[in-house]
Protein backbone atom coordinates (compact mmCIF):
# COMPACT_ATOMS: atom_id res chain seq x y z
CA UNK A 1 0.00 0.00 0.00
CA UNK A 2 1.16 3.52 -0.73
CA UNK A 3 -0.61 5.35 2.09
CA UNK A 4 -0.36 4.24 5.67
CA UNK A 5 -2.42 1.15 6.44
CA UNK A 6 -5.21 1.40 8.99
CA UNK A 7 -5.85 -2.33 9.02
CA UNK A 8 -3.32 -4.99 8.07
CA UNK A 9 -4.69 -8.50 7.64
CA UNK A 10 -1.88 -11.03 7.40
CA UNK A 11 -2.43 -14.65 6.38
CA UNK A 12 -5.62 -14.90 8.39
CA UNK A 13 -7.48 -18.20 8.61
CA UNK A 14 -10.60 -19.03 10.58
CA UNK A 15 -11.97 -22.47 11.35
CA UNK A 16 -15.28 -23.01 13.12
CA UNK A 17 -15.33 -26.39 14.82
CA UNK A 18 -18.66 -28.10 14.16
CA UNK A 19 -20.48 -31.31 14.94
CA UNK A 20 -20.32 -32.55 11.34
CA UNK A 21 -16.71 -31.55 10.80
CA UNK A 22 -14.84 -28.29 10.96
CA UNK A 23 -15.82 -25.43 8.67
CA UNK A 24 -13.00 -23.48 7.08
CA UNK A 25 -14.54 -20.00 6.90
CA UNK A 26 -11.42 -18.06 5.91
CA UNK A 27 -8.22 -19.26 4.38
CA UNK A 28 -4.98 -17.34 4.04
CA UNK A 29 -6.44 -13.85 3.75
CA UNK A 30 -4.00 -10.97 3.37
CA UNK A 31 -5.35 -7.48 2.89
CA UNK A 32 -4.49 -3.90 3.79
CA UNK A 33 -7.04 -1.19 4.36
CA UNK A 34 -5.52 2.24 3.79
CA UNK A 35 -6.18 5.19 6.05
CA UNK A 36 -9.29 7.06 4.86
CA UNK A 37 -10.16 4.35 2.37
CA UNK A 38 -13.64 2.95 1.68
CA UNK A 39 -13.07 -0.76 1.11
CA UNK A 40 -15.87 -3.10 0.10
CA UNK A 41 -15.77 -6.81 0.84
CA UNK A 42 -17.88 -8.41 -1.88
CA UNK A 43 -18.78 -12.04 -2.17
CA UNK A 44 -21.51 -14.66 -2.23
CA UNK A 45 -23.26 -15.51 1.03
CA UNK A 46 -21.23 -17.87 3.15
CA UNK A 47 -17.89 -16.64 1.83
CA UNK A 48 -16.77 -15.50 5.26
CA UNK A 49 -16.90 -11.77 4.64
CA UNK A 50 -18.85 -11.20 7.84
CA UNK A 51 -16.37 -13.35 9.74
CA UNK A 52 -13.49 -11.23 8.45
CA UNK A 53 -15.32 -8.08 9.51
CA UNK A 54 -16.05 -9.52 12.95
CA UNK A 55 -12.35 -10.28 13.41
CA UNK A 56 -11.56 -6.65 12.53
CA UNK A 57 -14.18 -5.61 15.11
CA UNK A 58 -12.44 -7.84 17.70
CA UNK A 59 -15.66 -9.82 18.14
CA UNK A 60 -13.87 -12.97 16.95
CA UNK A 61 -10.24 -14.07 16.89
CA UNK A 62 -8.52 -15.60 13.89
CA UNK A 63 -7.54 -19.29 14.02
CA UNK A 64 -4.27 -18.39 12.36
CA UNK A 65 -2.50 -15.28 11.18
CA UNK A 66 -2.86 -11.79 12.61
CA UNK A 67 -4.95 -8.65 12.11
CA UNK A 68 -3.25 -5.38 13.05
CA UNK A 69 -5.45 -2.38 13.78
CA UNK A 70 -3.89 1.08 14.04
CA UNK A 71 -5.33 3.29 16.77
CA UNK A 72 -4.03 6.87 16.51
CA UNK A 73 -6.15 8.89 18.87
CA UNK A 74 -7.05 7.30 22.20
CA UNK A 75 -9.78 9.94 22.62
CA UNK A 76 -11.67 8.38 19.69
CA UNK A 77 -12.82 4.76 19.68
CA UNK A 78 -10.83 2.48 17.41
CA UNK A 79 -13.86 1.02 15.68
CA UNK A 80 -17.63 0.95 15.56
CA UNK A 81 -19.86 -1.60 13.85
CA UNK A 82 -23.13 -1.32 11.95
CA UNK A 83 -24.60 -4.81 12.11
CA UNK A 84 -26.48 -6.80 9.52
CA UNK A 85 -29.85 -7.34 11.12
CA UNK A 86 -31.64 -4.93 13.33
CA UNK A 87 -29.34 -4.66 16.28
CA UNK A 88 -31.08 -1.52 17.51
CA UNK A 89 -32.21 -2.00 21.12
CA UNK A 90 -36.03 -2.17 21.12
CA UNK A 91 -36.13 -1.15 24.80
CA UNK A 92 -34.34 2.16 24.26
CA UNK A 93 -35.73 5.21 22.51
CA UNK A 94 -33.97 6.25 19.33
CA UNK A 95 -32.06 8.92 21.23
CA UNK A 96 -30.99 6.49 23.96
CA UNK A 97 -29.87 3.99 21.33
CA UNK A 98 -27.53 6.54 19.78
CA UNK A 99 -26.38 7.73 23.21
CA UNK A 100 -25.44 4.26 24.45
CA UNK A 101 -22.02 3.92 22.77
CA UNK A 102 -21.23 7.58 23.48
CA UNK A 103 -21.77 7.01 27.20
CA UNK A 104 -19.48 3.97 27.04
CA UNK A 105 -16.68 6.27 25.85
CA UNK A 106 -17.05 8.19 29.12
CA UNK A 107 -18.88 11.16 27.62
CA UNK A 108 -21.16 13.12 29.97
CA UNK A 109 -24.91 12.69 29.46
CA UNK A 110 -25.64 16.26 28.40
CA UNK A 111 -22.96 16.21 25.74
CA UNK A 112 -23.84 12.68 24.61
CA UNK A 113 -27.39 13.91 24.13
CA UNK A 114 -26.24 16.83 21.97
CA UNK A 115 -24.02 14.58 19.86
CA UNK A 116 -26.77 11.97 19.51
CA UNK A 117 -29.31 14.57 18.42
CA UNK A 118 -26.86 15.93 15.84
CA UNK A 119 -26.42 12.48 14.24
CA UNK A 120 -30.12 11.74 14.48
CA UNK A 121 -30.59 14.90 12.42
CA UNK A 122 -27.87 13.87 9.98
CA UNK A 123 -29.75 10.65 9.24
CA UNK A 124 -33.05 12.50 8.83
CA UNK A 125 -34.54 11.05 11.99
CA UNK A 126 -35.25 14.43 13.63
CA UNK A 127 -38.54 14.41 15.54
CA UNK A 128 -38.24 10.69 16.36
CA UNK A 129 -35.77 11.07 19.25
CA UNK A 130 -38.31 9.83 21.81
CA UNK A 131 -39.83 7.09 19.66
CA UNK A 132 -39.17 3.42 20.34
CA UNK A 133 -37.60 1.58 17.38
CA UNK A 134 -40.50 -0.86 16.98
CA UNK A 135 -42.82 2.05 16.24
CA UNK A 136 -40.83 3.18 13.19
CA UNK A 137 -40.11 1.58 9.81
CA UNK A 138 -37.29 -0.87 9.03
CA UNK A 139 -35.44 1.76 7.03
CA UNK A 140 -35.54 4.16 9.96
CA UNK A 141 -34.34 1.48 12.35
CA UNK A 142 -31.33 0.80 10.18
CA UNK A 143 -30.60 4.53 10.03
CA UNK A 144 -30.58 4.49 13.84
CA UNK A 145 -27.98 1.71 13.70
CA UNK A 146 -25.88 3.81 11.32
CA UNK A 147 -26.24 6.96 13.45
CA UNK A 148 -25.22 4.95 16.51
CA UNK A 149 -21.98 3.86 14.86
CA UNK A 150 -21.16 7.22 13.26
CA UNK A 151 -21.83 9.21 16.45
CA UNK A 152 -18.74 7.93 18.24
CA UNK A 153 -16.60 9.04 15.26
CA UNK A 154 -14.54 5.87 15.16
CA UNK A 155 -11.21 5.72 13.35
CA UNK A 156 -12.49 2.60 11.61
CA UNK A 157 -16.13 2.12 10.64
CA UNK A 158 -17.16 -1.49 10.02
CA UNK A 159 -20.43 -2.10 8.22
CA UNK A 160 -21.89 -5.58 7.76
CA UNK A 161 -24.48 -5.43 4.96
CA UNK A 162 -26.18 -2.49 6.62
CA UNK A 163 -28.68 -2.07 3.80
CA UNK A 164 -29.37 -5.73 2.98
CA UNK A 165 -32.73 -5.92 4.72
CA UNK A 166 -34.18 -2.86 3.00
CA UNK A 167 -36.31 -2.70 -0.11
CA UNK A 168 -34.68 -1.61 -3.37
CA UNK A 169 -35.84 2.02 -3.39
CA UNK A 170 -34.96 2.64 0.23
CA UNK A 171 -31.62 1.05 -0.38
CA UNK A 172 -30.78 3.50 -3.17
CA UNK A 173 -31.69 6.43 -0.95
CA UNK A 174 -29.58 5.20 1.95
CA UNK A 175 -26.64 4.49 -0.35
CA UNK A 176 -26.75 8.13 -1.36
CA UNK A 177 -26.95 9.16 2.26
CA UNK A 178 -23.95 7.03 3.19
CA UNK A 179 -21.96 8.39 0.29
CA UNK A 180 -22.78 11.93 1.33
CA UNK A 181 -21.92 11.30 5.00
CA UNK A 182 -18.69 9.51 4.18
CA UNK A 183 -17.59 12.27 1.82
CA UNK A 184 -18.16 14.78 4.60
CA UNK A 185 -16.45 12.78 7.37
CA UNK A 186 -14.02 10.42 5.59
CA UNK A 187 -13.51 7.71 8.17
CA UNK A 188 -11.84 4.54 7.08
CA UNK A 189 -14.64 2.16 6.16
CA UNK A 190 -14.83 -1.57 5.61
CA UNK A 191 -18.19 -2.35 4.05
CA UNK A 192 -19.46 -5.89 3.58
CA UNK A 193 -22.00 -6.39 0.81
CA UNK A 194 -23.19 -8.93 -1.72
CA UNK A 195 -24.39 -6.24 -4.11
CA UNK A 196 -21.99 -5.44 -6.96
CA UNK A 197 -23.73 -2.12 -7.67
CA UNK A 198 -23.45 -1.05 -4.07
CA UNK A 199 -19.76 -1.93 -3.93
CA UNK A 200 -19.02 -0.01 -7.13
CA UNK A 201 -20.99 2.98 -6.00
CA UNK A 202 -19.49 3.27 -2.54
CA UNK A 203 -16.03 1.71 -2.61
CA UNK A 204 -12.56 2.97 -3.46
CA UNK A 205 -11.52 -0.65 -3.82
CA UNK A 206 -13.46 -3.88 -3.90
CA UNK A 207 -12.04 -7.07 -2.46
CA UNK A 208 -13.89 -9.88 -4.25
CA UNK A 209 -14.07 -13.02 -2.13
CA UNK A 210 -14.60 -16.65 -3.06
CA UNK A 211 -16.71 -19.08 -1.09
CA UNK A 212 -15.71 -22.02 1.13
CA UNK A 213 -13.06 -21.45 2.14
CA UNK A 214 -13.21 -17.67 1.92
CA UNK A 215 -10.28 -16.28 -0.02
CA UNK A 216 -9.61 -12.96 -1.71
CA UNK A 217 -10.06 -13.68 -5.43
CA UNK A 218 -9.12 -10.25 -6.68
CA UNK A 219 -8.98 -6.63 -5.65
CA UNK A 220 -10.53 -4.10 -7.99
CA UNK A 221 -9.75 -0.37 -7.99
CA UNK A 222 -12.89 1.64 -8.55
CA UNK A 223 -12.01 4.50 -10.91
CA UNK A 224 -14.86 6.90 -10.18
CA UNK A 225 -13.72 10.25 -8.80
CA UNK A 226 -15.17 11.75 -5.68
CA UNK A 227 -17.42 13.37 -4.78
CA UNK A 228 -19.60 10.84 -6.52
CA UNK A 229 -23.09 11.32 -7.85
CA UNK A 230 -24.89 7.98 -7.68
CA UNK A 231 -27.15 8.62 -10.67
CA UNK A 232 -24.27 9.74 -12.84
CA UNK A 233 -22.18 6.72 -11.88
CA UNK A 234 -24.94 4.22 -12.53
CA UNK A 235 -25.41 5.72 -16.00
CA UNK A 236 -21.71 5.70 -16.93
CA UNK A 237 -20.31 3.08 -19.37
CA UNK A 238 -17.43 2.27 -16.96
CA UNK A 239 -20.00 1.18 -14.40
CA UNK A 240 -21.55 -1.36 -16.75
CA UNK A 241 -18.16 -2.72 -17.79
CA UNK A 242 -16.93 -3.13 -14.23
CA UNK A 243 -20.18 -4.66 -13.11
CA UNK A 244 -19.97 -7.22 -15.90
CA UNK A 245 -16.37 -8.03 -15.08
CA UNK A 246 -17.11 -8.60 -11.42
CA UNK A 247 -20.26 -10.54 -12.16
CA UNK A 248 -18.42 -12.99 -14.44
CA UNK A 249 -15.76 -13.41 -11.83
CA UNK A 250 -18.38 -14.18 -9.17
CA UNK A 251 -20.35 -16.44 -11.46
CA UNK A 252 -17.32 -18.66 -11.97
CA UNK A 253 -17.01 -18.97 -8.21
CA UNK A 254 -20.66 -19.79 -7.73
CA UNK A 255 -20.88 -22.46 -10.39
CA UNK A 256 -19.98 -25.96 -9.28
CA UNK A 257 -16.70 -27.11 -10.80
CA UNK B 1 -98.60 -24.35 -19.63
CA UNK B 2 -97.24 -20.88 -19.10
CA UNK B 3 -93.84 -19.96 -20.45
CA UNK B 4 -92.00 -18.52 -17.48
CA UNK B 5 -88.84 -20.43 -18.14
CA UNK B 6 -85.85 -18.11 -17.95
CA UNK B 7 -82.98 -18.99 -20.16
CA UNK B 8 -79.53 -18.52 -18.82
CA UNK B 9 -78.28 -16.48 -21.77
CA UNK B 10 -81.01 -13.92 -21.23
CA UNK B 11 -80.28 -13.09 -17.60
CA UNK B 12 -78.07 -10.13 -16.81
CA UNK B 13 -74.73 -10.98 -15.08
CA UNK B 14 -74.99 -10.91 -11.32
CA UNK B 15 -72.80 -8.33 -9.61
CA UNK B 16 -71.58 -8.84 -6.09
CA UNK B 17 -70.88 -5.57 -4.34
CA UNK B 18 -68.13 -5.25 -1.74
CA UNK B 19 -68.94 -2.18 0.28
CA UNK B 20 -68.02 -0.72 3.67
CA UNK B 21 -70.05 -2.23 6.50
CA UNK B 22 -71.01 -0.56 9.76
CA UNK B 23 -67.53 -1.33 11.12
CA UNK B 24 -65.86 0.69 8.35
CA UNK B 25 -68.37 3.54 8.29
CA UNK B 26 -68.04 4.45 11.95
CA UNK B 27 -64.99 2.51 13.19
CA UNK B 28 -64.76 4.34 16.50
CA UNK B 29 -68.37 3.74 17.49
CA UNK B 30 -68.14 0.17 16.29
CA UNK B 31 -65.03 -0.51 18.36
CA UNK B 32 -66.65 1.04 21.42
CA UNK B 33 -69.75 -1.08 21.01
CA UNK B 34 -67.69 -4.19 20.55
CA UNK B 35 -65.68 -3.48 23.70
CA UNK B 36 -68.88 -2.93 25.63
CA UNK B 37 -70.31 -6.25 24.43
CA UNK B 38 -67.10 -8.10 25.30
CA UNK B 39 -66.93 -6.60 28.78
CA UNK B 40 -70.59 -7.28 29.42
CA UNK B 41 -70.10 -10.91 28.40
CA UNK B 42 -67.06 -11.26 30.67
CA UNK B 43 -69.18 -10.21 33.65
CA UNK B 44 -72.50 -11.70 32.55
CA UNK B 45 -71.27 -15.30 32.21
CA UNK B 46 -70.10 -15.76 35.83
CA UNK B 47 -73.15 -13.85 37.10
CA UNK B 48 -75.41 -16.14 35.09
CA UNK B 49 -73.65 -19.24 36.42
CA UNK B 50 -74.14 -18.03 39.99
CA UNK B 51 -77.78 -17.27 39.25
CA UNK B 52 -78.33 -20.79 37.91
CA UNK B 53 -76.69 -22.16 41.04
CA UNK B 54 -79.04 -20.04 43.17
CA UNK B 55 -82.11 -21.21 41.28
CA UNK B 56 -81.07 -24.87 41.54
CA UNK B 57 -80.42 -24.48 45.28
CA UNK B 58 -83.79 -22.78 45.83
CA UNK B 59 -85.52 -25.54 43.90
CA UNK B 60 -83.83 -28.09 46.14
CA UNK B 61 -82.09 -29.77 43.22
CA UNK B 62 -78.67 -29.47 44.83
CA UNK B 63 -77.95 -30.27 48.43
CA UNK B 64 -77.42 -27.21 50.64
CA UNK B 65 -75.10 -29.09 53.02
CA UNK B 66 -72.56 -29.57 50.23
CA UNK B 67 -73.38 -26.71 47.91
CA UNK B 68 -74.94 -23.89 49.88
CA UNK B 69 -76.83 -21.30 47.86
CA UNK B 70 -74.89 -18.20 46.75
CA UNK B 71 -77.10 -16.00 48.90
CA UNK B 72 -76.27 -18.11 51.97
CA UNK B 73 -72.56 -17.87 51.18
CA UNK B 74 -72.88 -14.13 50.76
CA UNK B 75 -74.66 -13.82 54.13
CA UNK B 76 -71.92 -15.86 55.77
CA UNK B 77 -69.34 -13.63 54.12
CA UNK B 78 -71.00 -10.50 55.56
CA UNK B 79 -71.12 -12.17 58.99
CA UNK B 80 -67.42 -12.96 59.15
CA UNK B 81 -66.52 -9.56 57.77
CA UNK B 82 -68.58 -8.00 60.59
CA UNK B 83 -66.99 -10.08 63.34
CA UNK B 84 -63.49 -9.51 61.98
CA UNK B 85 -62.62 -13.15 61.24
CA UNK B 86 -62.45 -12.56 57.52
CA UNK B 87 -60.23 -9.48 57.66
CA UNK B 88 -57.83 -11.25 60.03
CA UNK B 89 -57.67 -14.27 57.76
CA UNK B 90 -57.00 -12.17 54.66
CA UNK B 91 -54.38 -10.10 56.48
CA UNK B 92 -52.57 -13.21 57.75
CA UNK B 93 -52.48 -14.86 54.31
CA UNK B 94 -51.53 -11.68 52.47
CA UNK B 95 -48.72 -10.96 54.89
CA UNK B 96 -47.21 -14.42 54.39
CA UNK B 97 -47.62 -14.21 50.63
CA UNK B 98 -46.16 -10.70 50.34
CA UNK B 99 -43.16 -11.32 52.59
CA UNK B 100 -42.35 -14.70 51.06
CA UNK B 101 -42.89 -13.44 47.54
CA UNK B 102 -40.63 -10.42 47.95
CA UNK B 103 -37.91 -12.43 49.69
CA UNK B 104 -37.97 -15.22 47.10
CA UNK B 105 -38.29 -13.06 44.00
CA UNK B 106 -35.75 -10.38 44.83
CA UNK B 107 -33.06 -12.89 45.71
CA UNK B 108 -33.89 -14.98 42.62
CA UNK B 109 -33.74 -11.97 40.29
CA UNK B 110 -30.35 -10.83 41.57
CA UNK B 111 -28.85 -14.33 41.61
CA UNK B 112 -30.44 -15.23 38.27
CA UNK B 113 -28.90 -12.21 36.54
CA UNK B 114 -25.46 -13.04 37.89
CA UNK B 115 -25.67 -16.79 37.27
CA UNK B 116 -27.14 -16.35 33.80
CA UNK B 117 -24.58 -13.83 32.65
CA UNK B 118 -21.49 -15.67 33.93
CA UNK B 119 -21.11 -18.81 31.87
CA UNK B 120 -18.87 -20.72 34.24
CA UNK B 121 -21.18 -20.11 37.23
CA UNK B 122 -24.15 -21.09 35.12
CA UNK B 123 -22.63 -24.37 34.05
CA UNK B 124 -21.63 -25.14 37.63
CA UNK B 125 -25.04 -24.46 39.19
CA UNK B 126 -27.68 -25.25 36.57
CA UNK B 127 -28.03 -29.03 37.17
CA UNK B 128 -28.35 -28.49 40.92
CA UNK B 129 -30.93 -25.75 40.45
CA UNK B 130 -32.95 -27.92 38.04
CA UNK B 131 -32.94 -30.78 40.54
CA UNK B 132 -34.07 -28.56 43.41
CA UNK B 133 -36.70 -26.91 41.23
CA UNK B 134 -38.52 -30.19 40.66
CA UNK B 135 -38.94 -30.88 44.39
CA UNK B 136 -42.56 -30.02 45.26
CA UNK B 137 -42.06 -27.24 47.77
CA UNK B 138 -45.07 -28.23 49.86
CA UNK B 139 -43.31 -31.51 50.55
CA UNK B 140 -40.57 -29.74 52.48
CA UNK B 141 -43.05 -27.98 54.77
CA UNK B 142 -42.51 -30.61 57.49
CA UNK B 143 -38.78 -29.97 57.29
CA UNK B 144 -39.31 -26.23 57.57
CA UNK B 145 -41.62 -26.76 60.54
CA UNK B 146 -39.01 -28.97 62.15
CA UNK B 147 -36.24 -26.41 61.72
CA UNK B 148 -38.11 -23.12 62.16
CA UNK B 149 -41.08 -24.18 64.30
CA UNK B 150 -44.76 -23.48 63.86
CA UNK B 151 -44.35 -19.70 63.64
CA UNK B 152 -44.68 -17.36 60.69
CA UNK B 153 -41.10 -17.86 59.50
CA UNK B 154 -41.64 -21.41 58.24
CA UNK B 155 -44.63 -20.33 56.12
CA UNK B 156 -42.91 -17.22 54.75
CA UNK B 157 -39.89 -19.34 53.84
CA UNK B 158 -42.09 -21.90 52.10
CA UNK B 159 -43.57 -19.17 49.89
CA UNK B 160 -40.11 -17.69 49.34
CA UNK B 161 -38.64 -21.04 48.26
CA UNK B 162 -41.55 -21.70 45.91
CA UNK B 163 -41.16 -18.31 44.23
CA UNK B 164 -37.36 -18.43 44.30
CA UNK B 165 -36.91 -21.42 42.01
CA UNK B 166 -39.52 -20.43 39.43
CA UNK B 167 -38.14 -16.93 39.14
CA UNK B 168 -34.53 -18.13 39.25
CA UNK B 169 -34.99 -20.62 36.42
CA UNK B 170 -36.89 -18.13 34.28
CA UNK B 171 -34.28 -15.44 34.89
CA UNK B 172 -31.31 -17.68 34.09
CA UNK B 173 -33.09 -18.83 30.96
CA UNK B 174 -33.98 -15.30 29.91
CA UNK B 175 -30.46 -14.01 30.50
CA UNK B 176 -28.94 -16.92 28.59
CA UNK B 177 -31.32 -16.30 25.72
CA UNK B 178 -30.38 -12.67 25.09
CA UNK B 179 -29.73 -12.56 21.33
CA UNK B 180 -26.09 -12.17 20.32
CA UNK B 181 -27.02 -9.31 18.01
CA UNK B 182 -27.62 -7.18 21.09
CA UNK B 183 -24.66 -8.30 23.16
CA UNK B 184 -22.39 -7.85 20.12
CA UNK B 185 -23.29 -4.16 20.10
CA UNK B 186 -22.19 -3.87 23.71
CA UNK B 187 -18.99 -5.80 23.09
CA UNK B 188 -18.13 -3.72 20.04
CA UNK B 189 -18.55 -0.56 22.18
CA UNK B 190 -16.28 -2.16 24.79
CA UNK B 191 -19.00 -1.71 27.40
CA UNK B 192 -17.97 -3.01 30.84
CA UNK B 193 -19.78 -5.95 32.50
CA UNK B 194 -22.13 -3.81 34.62
CA UNK B 195 -23.10 -1.59 31.68
CA UNK B 196 -23.86 -4.69 29.59
CA UNK B 197 -25.95 -6.10 32.45
CA UNK B 198 -27.93 -2.88 33.00
CA UNK B 199 -28.35 -1.63 29.42
CA UNK B 200 -28.60 -4.88 27.47
CA UNK B 201 -29.02 -8.09 29.46
CA UNK B 202 -31.61 -6.84 31.95
CA UNK B 203 -34.00 -5.13 29.50
CA UNK B 204 -33.64 -7.93 26.93
CA UNK B 205 -34.43 -10.54 29.58
CA UNK B 206 -37.08 -8.50 31.38
CA UNK B 207 -40.21 -9.78 29.58
CA UNK B 208 -39.43 -13.42 30.42
CA UNK B 209 -38.35 -12.50 33.94
CA UNK B 210 -41.73 -10.80 34.43
CA UNK B 211 -43.50 -13.93 33.22
CA UNK B 212 -41.62 -15.82 35.92
CA UNK B 213 -42.76 -13.27 38.49
CA UNK B 214 -46.36 -13.69 37.40
CA UNK B 215 -46.24 -17.49 37.59
CA UNK B 216 -44.62 -17.21 41.01
CA UNK B 217 -47.48 -15.07 42.32
CA UNK B 218 -49.97 -17.80 41.44
CA UNK B 219 -47.82 -20.48 43.04
CA UNK B 220 -47.39 -18.36 46.17
CA UNK B 221 -51.17 -18.31 46.68
CA UNK B 222 -51.47 -22.06 46.06
CA UNK B 223 -48.69 -23.02 48.43
CA UNK B 224 -49.74 -20.74 51.30
CA UNK B 225 -53.23 -22.25 51.26
CA UNK B 226 -51.71 -25.71 51.46
CA UNK B 227 -49.51 -24.68 54.37
CA UNK B 228 -52.38 -23.01 56.20
CA UNK B 229 -54.50 -26.16 55.90
CA UNK B 230 -52.14 -28.08 58.13
CA UNK B 231 -49.83 -25.69 59.95
CA UNK B 232 -51.68 -22.52 60.90
CA UNK B 233 -54.59 -21.27 62.92
CA UNK B 234 -55.03 -18.08 60.91
CA UNK B 235 -55.34 -17.30 57.23
CA UNK B 236 -57.72 -18.12 54.39
CA UNK B 237 -56.39 -21.67 54.08
CA UNK B 238 -57.14 -22.25 57.76
CA UNK B 239 -60.61 -20.68 57.39
CA UNK B 240 -61.42 -23.01 54.49
CA UNK B 241 -60.06 -26.11 56.20
CA UNK B 242 -61.61 -25.34 59.58
CA UNK B 243 -65.09 -24.74 58.15
CA UNK B 244 -65.16 -28.45 57.39
CA UNK B 245 -64.36 -29.24 61.04
CA UNK B 246 -67.02 -26.81 62.17
CA UNK B 247 -69.57 -28.11 59.68
CA UNK B 248 -70.16 -24.66 58.17
CA UNK B 249 -69.74 -25.20 54.41
CA UNK B 250 -70.56 -21.52 53.69
CA UNK B 251 -67.22 -20.46 55.21
CA UNK B 252 -65.43 -22.92 53.01
CA UNK B 253 -66.82 -21.21 49.92
CA UNK B 254 -65.98 -17.78 51.28
CA UNK B 255 -62.39 -18.95 51.73
CA UNK B 256 -62.18 -20.47 48.27
CA UNK B 257 -63.66 -17.36 46.63
CA UNK B 258 -61.36 -15.02 48.55
CA UNK B 259 -58.29 -17.07 47.62
CA UNK B 260 -59.13 -16.97 43.94
CA UNK B 261 -59.85 -13.23 44.13
CA UNK B 262 -56.39 -12.70 45.65
CA UNK B 263 -54.87 -14.72 42.82
CA UNK B 264 -56.67 -12.66 40.17
CA UNK B 265 -55.71 -9.36 41.82
CA UNK B 266 -52.06 -10.41 42.12
CA UNK B 267 -52.05 -11.26 38.43
CA UNK B 268 -53.60 -7.88 37.55
CA UNK B 269 -51.11 -6.07 39.75
CA UNK B 270 -48.19 -7.78 38.03
CA UNK B 271 -49.61 -7.01 34.61
CA UNK B 272 -49.58 -3.38 35.73
CA UNK B 273 -45.96 -3.68 36.82
CA UNK B 274 -45.15 -5.23 33.46
CA UNK B 275 -46.84 -2.32 31.68
CA UNK B 276 -44.80 0.15 33.72
CA UNK B 277 -41.46 -1.59 33.29
CA UNK B 278 -41.64 -2.36 29.57
CA UNK B 279 -42.81 0.89 27.96
CA UNK B 280 -41.47 -0.22 24.56
CA UNK B 281 -44.02 -3.06 24.46
CA UNK B 282 -47.07 -0.87 24.88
Amino acid sequence: MTSAARVAVERVGKVFPGGSGDVQALSDISLDVADGEFLCLLGPSGCGKTTLLRIMAELERPSSGVVRLRHDNPARPLSAVVFQDYSVFPWKTIRDNVMFPLLQTGMRRAQARRVADYWIGQLDLGGFEQAYPDTVSGGMKQRVAIARALAVEPELLLMDEPLAALDAQLRLLLQEKLLQLWQANSNTVVFVTHSIDEALLLGDRIAVMTARPGRIATIIDVPFVRPRDPDEIRASPDFAVLRDEIWHRLKRELQPA
Amino acid sequence: MTTTVTRRADTAPAWREVTPSAAELSPRRHARRRRLIERTLAVAVPVALIAVWQVLADAGVIHGNYFPAPVAIFDAWIDIIRNGIFVDAVAASLRRIALGYLLGCVSALVLGLLIGSLRIVRVALEPTISALYTVPKLSILPLLLLVFGLGELSKVLLVALTCFFVVLINTIDAVGGVPARYTDVGRSCRAPYWAMLWHITLPAALPQMLTGLRIASGLAVIVIVGAEFVAANTGLGFLTWNSWNLGVPEYMYVGIAAISIIGVLANLLLRGVEWLLTPWKR
